[in-house]
């Protein structure tokens, strides 16, 4: 009986530690892959246009009217004999060689006062994502910059951002910008834009004056979050 | 884990996450620029002045009236001075005597980059108290609202015939003045 005992309490302590050696289980896991799309979007080539171009679009040289805005009204424009002395270039960049237009140059030449010129462009969604055409910041080569969005978008749309462009003290140009602000673009979509420039009388003779315009877009859930909003 | 501690966690890795987020919105919120880069170069408004020719008819007069030797009538002088700048002559007439008329041939030119208008023409001076009524500027190519386009030129001439009002031994003066303008906002007046 005695060793019946202690064979029973082998059998007992073996299966006790089989038990903790051989529990059976099973795993379930989630493998998880975030592929990020893109927030990308583009100054349309052949959607570039002014009203008064140095060339063709072979790029030859051409005559065409100038046209002018006087002042109260700088929204009208005519064009006065017909006569052409200054002329508007654009040229679409694609800055960081990723096969989108992401700067406009716009070079306006023997330009004098009143002499007013339109420009004309589409943008384009070309990310993976929607996107909203959040602010414009217009910025002078001193560093003095101006930004819009549609809660503030009267002085630049309507009035006319007066530019003191060689710190002297008045205003050399006057800038007039499109609409569009707060606009969703989904993948693909397209808006159209323009902006104004005109020349003051109170423009330097002879020198050039620059200025810059970012044009920011931000993803479109997040726009009222950079507009103040929830 | 039990269901019980599991819904305590809950509300914590909520808080959480959203915490996450509302960092992550701040510092990494997804935005692209476009840029429209302006360059305006300004042209310039400029005109000059030059000298085509000057005299005075003296001899012819004296030719006219049958003198044997013309030249000893040319008793006086007109001289047309252009400024180094090119936006003034001087005009010296030396010796000057009523009858006699003096002349100084200009051209008006374009040597700017943008059209420019003749805005106003005027001489004034006490010259004018002693000058005929047919002296100043007397061509018909440079005139009020006259256009002239980059490089263009225009060709007059002043005419300067003394009266007999005209004092001995006096000294005269006067100046004719040409205002241009830009092309685009003629006749509006220039600032003084």
């Amino acid at each position: 009986m005695k060793s019946m005992s202690i064979a029973l309490a082998a059998f007992l302590l073996v299966a006790a530690m089989g038990g903790a050696y051989a529990l059976w289980f099973e795993s379930l896991d989630t493998n998880i892959t975030a592929n990020t799309g893109e927030l990308d979007w583009e100054f349309m080539n052949n959607s570039i246009y002014t009203s008064d171009p140095c060339t063709d679009d072979l790029g030859n040289n051409i005559t065409w009217p100038d046209k002018n805005a006087f002042p109260p009204d700088y929204e009208t424009v005519i064009a006065p004999e017909g006569k052409d002395v200054g002329c508007t270039a654009l040229e679409p960049v694609d800055t960081d060689s990723d096969g989108d237009f992401d700067t406009l140059n716009i070079d306006i030449y023997n330009a004098y006062p009143y002499y007013a010129t339109e420009v004309d462009f589409r943008v384009r969604n070309t990310g993976t994502i929607p996107l909203k055409i959040w602010r414009i910041v217009v910025t002078l080569d001193n560093g003095t910059n101006y930004t819009f969005t549609e809660l503030n978008p009267d002085e630049v749309e309507h009035e006319g951002l007066y530019l003191d462009l060689n710190n002297d003290g008045n205003p050399d140009v006057i800038m007039l910008w499109g609409d569009n602000f707060g606009v969703q673009l989904e993948t693909g979509d397209t808006a159209d834009i323009s902006l104004r420039i005109i020349v003051l009388q109170t423009a330097p003779q002879g020198e050039d004056l620059h200025f810059t315009i970012s044009l920011d877009a931000v993803q479109w859930n997040e726009y009222e979050q950079v507009m103040g909003g929830d | 884990m039990s269901k019980g501690s599991m819904r305590g966690l809950m509300p914590l890795m909520l808080i959480a996450v959203l915490a996450m987020g509302m960092v992550g919105g701040a510092l990494a919120l997804w935005w692209e620029s476009l840029t429209v880069d302006v360059t305006v170069h300004t042209g310039t408004l400029d005109a000059s002045l030059s000298v085509e020719s000057f005299g005075d008819n003296e001899t012819d007069i004296a030719a006219g009236m049958g003198e044997d030797n013309p030249e000893v009538k040319n008793v006086s002088n007109i001289y047309c001075d252009l400024s180094e700048d090119g936006n003034s002559i001087t005009i010296t007439i030396e010796n000057a005597y009523p009858g006699i008329t003096y002349y100084c041939n200009i051209n008006l030119e374009n040597t700017g980059t943008i059209p420019f208008k003749v805005y106003s023409v005027s001489l004034t001076g006490n010259i004018t108290d002693v000058m005929t009524s047919d002296s100043g500027l007397v061509g018909d190519g440079i005139y009020e609202g006259l256009q002239l386009h980059p490089g263009d030129t225009a060709y007059d001439t002043i005419k300067i015939t003394l009266t007999n009002d005209a004092e001995e031994g006096h000294t005269y003066t006067g100046v004719l003045e040409i205002v241009v303008e830009q092309w685009n906002e003629y006749p509006t007046a220039p600032p003084t």
